[in-house]
């Protein structure tokens, strides 16, 4: 990786040109909502910045960013979390729905954005990103048991949502740490 | 039935994702984020490192009044340009610095043991020298005869430590795992022994310095930010009001933050945290590079993010402008001298040089010229970089 300050600057300044799409992509499917997928990207970034001579392969900085992006939206949903906590003693409300208009709803999206952080970056790794189990284990920092723990609570509640006569989606619906629950 | 319902996910996930792509100043605001994050830390650990030499600078205070907004030059204000080609050779720094393998402190010069040619990053403490080494990869207190006290690995520890106004006391952040969280440490600064630990689970608190024995530490977050003191000795915690992410402390009573309220054009303020964190006086309109507080607390430098960054020197309680800095061409890091004169980087070419300037408006070489393509440029205390 480069040394001095111009090679990183421009390394840097290439990095993000080539990946930024992919990044906020990613970032949208974490966060659900186009700012905050910018927001969250500029963080994740400005840390690999400062990281850049550390990182010795050039080919394990998207694993990098990706890391940090999951951590920082682990980390932001916590604060809510907690604010809401302290104001209202009430688990958080699923966030609002995507601002994009698709033409027909979706209730696997609708299901994605009412999962707990966590929960929601397995599915994001493991059925966009395409990690393996062992590689997404290792972008949460966590145990592959655990992945596919979170993976098979995430299809059960799939599954239960797309059953028929389950009900309208959303309601009842409170998300918690360990899956979704009626 | 499982396979079809990973395909749904995947679909679903994909045709969501597709529409999106990235503003069109994302690499732009990116990259400033990462300079203003580095800034921080910089900044954080430059303030950090002056207030450990504690010389008094007599001068009147208005301590009376609400928030001053300061103009950024008004009328009266002594200001100077830094042009390199007459400056005059004055003495050489009245403050430690490095260079040539040893800290030069005063008659004292302190060898470093290391390799030839290398560089440290390092800060005075009441009993010597807490040093970073080159690579990073360790932590050594040197006492003033050079004799290595206390090495310690750096694992995972953000910056440079911050020291407390008499230099008895570091604080610093280790971060945990990949950023889940943090973990806040107080430690001896003569002998490195480890006093406090404040562990600050799904936050990276960076501390940014001290308010007497407590510790101010800042957070990053879209939304500004947030700011904590923490009283190692009686285990307080608590976020500092009316302010959102903090860049330093001069140690004593005066808060550098950005004012809570307005992530998407901070404002600079001075806060007084030992008073309800009323804030002192602010510079909406600065956008900072570099901070640096003397040793006393009483001043203030600012050098402002420009493509042709100016530093200014301002009264910390009453934000009076004292000192306008033009032509400041490479600055590594910035100190106050004894007396308030400031010390920067300067270049001309591929010469690197350390300029003081004082209060009145004067400027003069504060060392030979070292061509830094083959000999180190002289390190001032703070992060070298």
């Amino acid at each position: 990786m480069p040394g001095n300050s111009t090679e990183t600057n421009e390394a840097f300044s290439a990095y993000v040109a080539a990946r930024q799409h992919v990044l906020v992509r990613t970032a949208f499917l974490l966060t659900g909502d186009h700012h905050s997928a910018e927001d969250l990207v500029q963080a994740a970034l400005a840390r690999t910045y400062l990281a850049w001579g550390r990182i010795r392969d050039e080919y394990a900085i998207d694993a990098y960013v990706r890391r940090i992006m999951i951590n920082e939206h682990t980390s932001w949903w916590r604060r809510a979390w907690r604010h809401r906590e302290r104001v209202t003693d009430q688990l958080p409300e699923p966030p609002p729905a995507a601002e994009l208009d698709l033409g027909q709803r979706d209730e696997v999206w609708e299901l994605v954005q009412t999962l707990p952080p966590k929960q929601r970056a397995v599915v994001v790794l493991r059925f966009y990103e395409d990690l393996t189990e062992a590689d997404t284990a290792d972008a949460l920092r966590c145990s592959v048991g655990n992945v596919k723990s979170q993976t098979s609570r995430a299809l059960a509640s799939l599954r239960k949502r797309l059953a028929p006569g389950s009900g309208t989606p959303g309601n009842g619906f409170i998300s918690t740490e360990g899956g979704i629950t009626r | 039935m499982t396979s079809d319902l990973q395909d749904k996910f995947t679909e679903s996930l994909r045709r969501h994702a597709e529409p999106v792509s990235a503003g069109p100043g994302l690499a732009q605001s990116a990259h400033r984020r990462a300079l203003r994050l580095r800034m921080r830390r910089r900044i954080a650990a430059g303030a950090a490192c002056l207030i450990a030499l504690a010389v008094a600078i007599p001068l009147g205070y208005n301590l009376l009044g609400g928030p001053v907004r300061t103009d950024i030059a008004p009328a009266g204000t002594n200001e100077v340009r830094i042009d390199v080609g007459t400056l005059s050779r004055g003495p050489d720094p009245r403050i430690p610095w490095f260079q040539d393998g040893a800290i030069h402190d005063g008659d004292r010069t302190v060898p470093i043991q290391g390799r030839p040619g290398a560089t440290y990053s390092f800060v005075p403490t009441a009993g010597g020298y807490l040093l970073l080494d080159e690579d990073n990869q360790a932590f050594r207190w040197v006492g003033k005869d050079g004799a290595v006290i206390r090495s310690m690995p750096n694992e995972a520890i953000e910056g440079l430590p911050v020291v407390s106004a008499d230099g008895r006391t570091l604080a610093w952040t280790q971060i945990v795992g990949n950023g889940e969280g943090s973990t806040l440490v107080t430690a001896d600064a003569v002998t490195g022994t480890l006093l406090h630990r404040k562990p600050v689970p799904g936050h990276v608190a960076v501390a940014v310095g001290f308010i007497g024995d407590a510790v101010v530490s800042s957070e990053e977050a879209p939304d500004g930010g947030t700011t904590r003191w923490w009283e190692p000795k009686t285990g307080v915690f608590v976020t500092v009001d009316h302010v959102a992410a903090a860049y330093g402390t001069n140690g004593r009573n005066v808060l550098v933050a950005d004012s809570a309220g307005s992530p998407v054009e901070p404002c600079l303020g001075v806060f007084d945290p030992t008073k309800d964190s009323s804030k002192l006086w602010d510079k909406c309109s600065l956008q900072l590079a570099l901070y640096a507080s003397s040793a006393d607390g009483k001043l203030l430098a600012f050098m402002s993010n420009d493509e042709s960054p100016k530093i200014y020197v301002f009264d910390a309680r009453t934000g009076k402008l004292r000192l306008t800095v033009d032509g400041v061409e490479s600055v590594h890091n910035m100190t106050f001298e004894p007396g308030g004169s400031l010390l920067v980087h300067g270049a001309e070419g591929t010469e690197r040089f350390l300029v003081r300037c004082t209060l009145s408006g004067t400027c003069e070489a504060a060392s030979d010229p070292i061509d830094e393509r083959k000999v180190p440029a002289p390190v001032l205390p703070g992060p070298n970089n």
